[in-house]
């Protein structure tokens, strides 16, 4: 059996633990920059305020319903999220990260030991409510895309008190007729038309076709996968790290800017800023990069046509978290994509294909001293930002061409203070 | 999309070491035999990291009683832990946080009593406007103004 443990309106209900006045009221997340609506509480969606909705377009609305509006919070979303991920590695056999709000959880074996798995997770999710104030919701089911479903399921079902298990055949039959064919796991908008032109319009229906006709209609051996999923035959598992840590398989660092940037020296900056502060986070896990993709982009609500963003992709010619390599490789990808002229709007870097430093394959050409000299002077120039506060030393190629405040550390006018993780914003209560 | 940040909570051991032999004065005493073990002070303050939070106080309705949380003290309050009465517990009343010591009287009545007695008790009379958040376990103060008195956030 397979768990998958979500937090409802994860961000939303990150700021009503350190602000219980919130509860019952209508609050909404903003993404970096205050651009569009990310995390909505349940009285926010029943406004009819969608995701992804730009705040400009919905201020109206929301001012007139006092609606309570939040600039993201990401050091304090990312040290509850770590909170509620730690307590269920410590009671469940296996889980796997599947997003900051979402885990899957593997629950093989666990039935005939730990008896009823309703009464057991209801517990885990008592227990997370306690330790985080974090609301979450879990399903069971046999496979990982039925887990999923069963979640989406439990959220909406008040009577579930949080906990869906379809653990009998007739179970499962209803919640796949429960199900619109877009919410399926893995299908995207541009199947779910396809689907529906075919007159395929709930999971249950999808979960009637044959094998060959999935192979043929949605992706070969994909498709094939999602719609054995979906008839109970688990094609999944869990993809937990090798050494049972928490270490992510991938990083990002991406942000949007206070206004359009063109020169690429100043989107190189930016760039650098995010490629520095990848690196960072990377040998702060004790990894190594394989893959380097940066991407720009431009307004979606300008006057160009799409596509909006470009990317490149490198692939390192050895595994590496020196800030240093990943700056050349960073400017050389920026050099691909840039056009002059194109006020970009957001820019971001992906690190992918992560593995622990140590194993990586070195080059017959490269002198392995200067590597670890190299590897040294990093070690120092973390030791240095962790102590001075970050950036304290930083390249000069990520520093804003103006003094001032950086073009991508944008607004974030409603802010609240990262609570857990600096001792200037620690929580205060008057007494 | 956006940054993901997974921030660790800094829990690196303090390692105080920690003599058991009393100390003779005028004889020199071999001190390798006697080095006791070392202690993490954050073992002792934090056990449960992933459920504990550092609150700091403002105000003196706790001051002057058995708790001493003076104004400006720093909490730790851990959310796991089943609050029992005369606990001093972090409570919500009414969508508002407030510290105070969980009383139980005659007859199930619950009271949140402050430890300064020129405050008023508040008497827990709907059980639904009303929540323990955590429970705090430890109360760190100064004797001297120092760098943690630096840390008071004015709101």
């Amino acid at each position: 059996m397979y768990g998958l443990v979500d937090c409802n309106n994860f961000y939303v209900s990150c700021e009503r633990a350190f602000q219980p006045r919130l509860l019952g009221r209508p609050v909404v997340v903003l993404s970096n920059n205050d651009g569009c609506i990310i995390s909505r509480s349940q009285e926010a969606k029943e406004l009819g305020l969608k995701m992804g909705e730009p705040y400009f377009q919905v201020k109206p609305i929301l001012l007139r319903h006092g609606v309570q509006v939040y600039s993201s919070n990401y050091a304090l979303y990312g040290d509850m999220s770590r909170r509620v991920m730690h307590y269920l590695a410590s009671v469940a056999p296996e889980i796997e990260i599947y997003s900051i709000d979402e885990c899957f959880l593997d629950l093989h074996g666990l039935e005939p030991y730990c008896g009823n798995l309703v009464e057991l997770v209801a517990e885990w999710r008592r227990q997370i409510g306690k330790r985080t104030h974090i609301p979450v919701c879990i399903g069971i089911a046999p496979t990982k895309t039925l887990a999923k479903l069963a979640n989406r399921l439990a959220k909406k079902l008040p009577a579930s008190n949080g906990v869906l298990y379809l653990d009998t055949e007739e179970r499962r039959q209803w919640a796949l007729a429960q199900t619109p064919v877009e919410d399926v796991w893995g299908i995207g908008g541009l199947y779910a038309q396809k689907l529906r032109a075919q007159s395929i319009q709930t999971a249950a229906e999808l979960a009637a076709q044959s094998e060959g006709w999935a192979r043929r209609q949605l992706g070969g051996v994909v498709g094939a996968r999602l719609l054995r999923e979906l008839q109970g035959t688990p094609c999944q598992q869990l993809a937990p790290s090798e050494d049972g840590s928490l270490a992510r398989k991938s990083i990002a660092c991406t942000r949007s800017f206070a206004g359009p940037l063109s020169e690429f020296s100043d989107l190189m900056a930016a760039v650098a800023h995010f490629a520095s502060k990848a690196a960072e986070k990377l040998r702060r896990q004790g990894s190594a990069a394989n893959v380097l993709t940066v991407f720009i982009s431009k307004s979606r609500y300008g006057t160009e046509p799409p596509p909006h963003t470009h990317s490149a992709v490198i692939t390192l010619p050895t595994a590496t978290s020196d800030t240093i390599e990943l700056l050349r490789y960073a400017r050389t990808a920026l050099k691909r994509i840039w056009e002059p002229g194109g006020g970009y709007k957001k820019a971001g870097v992906l690190l992918d294909g992560l593995e622990p430093t140590g194993q990586q394959q070195l080059l017959l050409f490269e002198p392995n001293e200067q590597a670890e000299r190299r590897a040294q002077l990093m070690a120092e120039l973390d030791k240095v930002n962790q102590r001075f506060g970050a950036g304290a030393v930083r390249f000069a190629t990520a520093m804003p061409r103006e003094r001032g405040v950086a073009p991508w550390q944008g607004q974030r006018q409603w802010q609240t203070p990262a609570y857990t993780t600096r001792w200037e914003d620690m929580l205060c209560i008057r007494v | 999309m956006c940054e993901v940040l997974f921030v660790p909570v800094i829990r690196r051991p303090l390692w105080l070491t920690f003599f058991d032999s009393r100390v003779s004065a005028g004889f020199p005493s071999p001190a390798e035999d006697h080095r006791g073990e070392k202690l993490d002070l954050n073992k002792l303050l934090l056990p449960h990291p992933d459920s504990t939070y550092l609150v700091r106080v403002m105000g003196d309705s706790m001051t002057g009683g058995e708790s001493g949380i003076r104004d400006g003290a720093l909490l730790a309050v851990d959310c796991q832990l089943q609050a029992q009465p005369d606990d001093v517990v972090i409570a919500v009343v009414e969508g508002q946080f407030t510290v105070k010591r969980l009383v139980k009287r005659k007859g199930d009545a619950w009271f949140l009593v402050p430890d300064n007695p020129t405050y008023p008790e508040i008497p827990i009379n709907e059980p639904d406007l009303f929540d323990v958040w955590g429970v705090v376990t430890h109360v760190l103060t100064e004797t001297r103004r120092s760098r943690t008195s630096a840390h008071v956030r004015v709101s």
